[in-house]
């Protein structure tokens, strides 16, 4: 066995450590604040590493598949709700969680044997697109679990609407500099920044809408919309990022 | 009967209404609710694209020209599009406009909050951008290039040499061409390769690496104890018979290269074309000559399409505005976390 295989090896072991440790933390999430944020982090930086040496197993960004795509997008997630942790609310915490760790699952489904990125994806543009694109929908999954924890809240219901603010703003400002370089990938790849693909026009309907639910304070009676926004967003986000690839055809489609 | 009017009352009416209007155009409602149409639009259409994509074969890149030159009703959610976009343009032009305005008269100096009328301007410049580039940039067929000078969109270029990388499993890794390029009488040279187009023009002209490999430029021959090198369409003389090298090519009949001879003598008894494989052992005798068919001469090609987009350089203005206004913007959003 050479070097790559034995470091993807490893890598898959501690795949799995990794998910065993997030499934015990379903436990953690419900303790005291501090304890439950160290535990989270232990967790996630053996991810971090684990995808690190998946990466070096492959001899690049380890973005190239649904295995790889779903693991990312779970540590996206993860790496989050870190920001997040302090937050009272197990119902957002815990369902923002929950999202990730469904990601993680179904990761694991996937075939997980080494492969190499295809020529296209060798350059920077796709290594700057397509993480930044990851974080920002973590960050509306975050709007999307406040907006659900605050309908089961009868209290103060102002954090949960912060969290949806910046959920709204910080995840619009990622995914329009995403927007950009993958705009520019899609320059010196294929020689256009938009293309009639699904993928690509809903990442363009992906931004619409959280570019005009950002807007919503400009009018103050639509306001109180942002909540139910957030989860519709949800429903877009999933699929931008995975309806796309099984539900309708695209060039994006996870091979 | 109607009652006189004057001429300053109409005016006044006129003008109330020109502000309505404006006071319309320049609502962020307006813009509120034109982004969700815009939202749903897009939807809609792409779940037409997907599930009729017979109306939409032809349909590639950022090409809008499509939707004009194939009007048909299942296209309407395009065309609501398109009126979308363009009052979503006029709105989001007038709100920066108004928004920068009032900055500037109440004496706003803190140049982080004008990060968002940036963002919005590269906005309104992406739009004028994509109308450009979806009306006229045209993508041109592709053409393999080898050794000599081949027209590409308006410039002419050769390939000079090809180095490529591979993973352990063989999958091609790094493809890199080298080639010259000639423009406007200027050589000069430069490398082609996937996510590394040929940019001339500022970025308009676009050459991109489609196919890359070694191409066959020429045969080497041997008739009788000569060896001649040749290319396709080159005559050689056997026994002092002109024969032509027509072709190159591997017919189903065979699973290797063969060459097509063809007899060019005048009064010549041979009227049908000879089929010579490749090898020795498939020597034939032409004109009383032993003539076989020994290599093939290869040299690096590749298969180049040539895009010609004219929204590039605003696409450039667009990622500065867009890209200042968010350094700003983020700048602002930091300082108030500090602050807080």
């Amino acid at each position: 066995m050479d070097t790559a295989q034995s470091l993807n090896q490893i890598a898959i072991t501690l795949y799995w450590v990794c998910l065993g440790a997030y499934s015990v933390y379903w436990l953690f999430g419900f303790t005291q604040w501090k304890l439950r944020f160290y535990v989270l982090l232990g967790i996630v930086l053996l991810h971090v590493v684990t995808m690190a040496i998946r990466g070096v197993s492959i001899g690049y960004f380890p973005l190239t598949n649904k295995f790889e795509s779903f693991n990312a997008f779970a540590a996206a997630t993860f790496i989050v709700l870190l920001i997040y942790t302090k937050t009272e609310s197990h119902i957002y915490r815990m369902s923002f969680f929950g999202v990730g760790y469904v990601f993680l699952v179904a990761a694991m489904i996937f075939p997980k044997g080494l492969s190499y990125a295809p020529p296209l994806m060798l350059t920077i543009w796709y290594m700057l697109h397509v993480p930044l694109s990851f974080f920002c929908y973590a960050l509306w999954v975050s709007a999307s679990a406040a907006a659900v924890a605050r309908y089961f809240t009868s209290g103060e219901k102002r954090p949960y609407d912060q969290i949806i603010d910046s959920g709204f703003q910080y995840g619009l400002i990622t995914f329009s500099i995403s927007m950009i370089f993958g705009g520019l990938w899609g320059y010196v790849a294929w020689g256009a920044y938009f293309l009639w693909d699904a993928k690509v026009v809903w990442s363009v309907i992906i931004w619409f809408f959280y570019a005009t639910c950002l807007h919503l304070d400009y009018w103050p009676e639509s306001r109180r919309f942002k909540p139910p926004m957030a989860i519709v967003g949800f429903v877009i986000l999933i699929m931008t990022y995975v309806g796309t690839s099984f539900l309708i055809g695209s060039s994006h489609s996870f091979r | 009967m109607l009652a006189p009017v004057s001429l300053s009352a109409v005016l006044i009416v006129s003008d109330n209404k020109v502000k309505t209007i404006y006071n319309i155009l320049k609502s962020q409602k307006l813009g509120i609710l034109v982004g969700f149409s815009v939202t749903g639009l897009l939807i809609i259409g792409s779940l037409i694209m997907n599930y009729q994509p017979q109306y939409y074969e032809g349909l590639s890149g950022e090409d809008i020209s499509f939707f004009f030159n194939h009007k048909k009703p299942i296209h309407a959610w395009f065309y609501l599009l398109f009126l979308a976009c363009v009052i979503y343009g006029v709105n989001a032009f007038l709100c920066t406009l108004d928004s920068i305005i009032r900055k500037v008269r109440v004496g706003v100096k803190k140049i982080p909050l004008y990060g968002a009328s940036l963002v919005h301007i590269g906005f309104v410049i992406t739009l004028v951008a994509h109308l450009i580039g979806g009306l006229y940039s045209y993508t041109e067929p592709p053409v393999s290039i080898a050794e000599e000078w081949r027209d590409v969109g308006g410039a002419e270029m050769k390939v000079t040499d090809l180095k490529t990388s591979s993973y352990p499993n063989g999958m091609p890794k790094i493809i890199e061409v080298s080639v010259m390029v000639r423009k406007d009488g200027v050589e000069f040279p430069d490398t082609l390769g996937y996510n590394n187009p040929v940019l001339l023009q500022n970025g308009v002209l676009e050459i991109l690496l489609r196919d890359y490999g070694w191409i066959a430029s020429g045969v080497v021959m041997k008739v009788d104890d000569r060896v001649c090198k040749l290319k396709v369409n080159d005559t050689f003389s056997a026994n002092g018979n002109q024969v032509r090298v027509a072709d190159l090519y591997m017919p189903p009949q065979y699973r290797y290269p063969v060459l097509k001879l063809v007899s060019t003598t005048e009064n010549d008894k041979i009227t049908q074309p000879i089929f010579l494989p490749i090898g020795e052992e498939n020597t034939k005798e032409i004109h009383g000559a032993k003539i076989s068919f020994e290599d093939i001469n290869s040299v690096p090609g590749a298969l180049v399409s040539v895009k010609n987009n004219p929204s590039i350089p605003l696409t450039f203005v667009t990622i500065f505005f867009f890209s200042a206004g968010m350094i700003l913007v983020v700048f602002r959003v930091v300082c108030r976390m500090v602050n807080t």
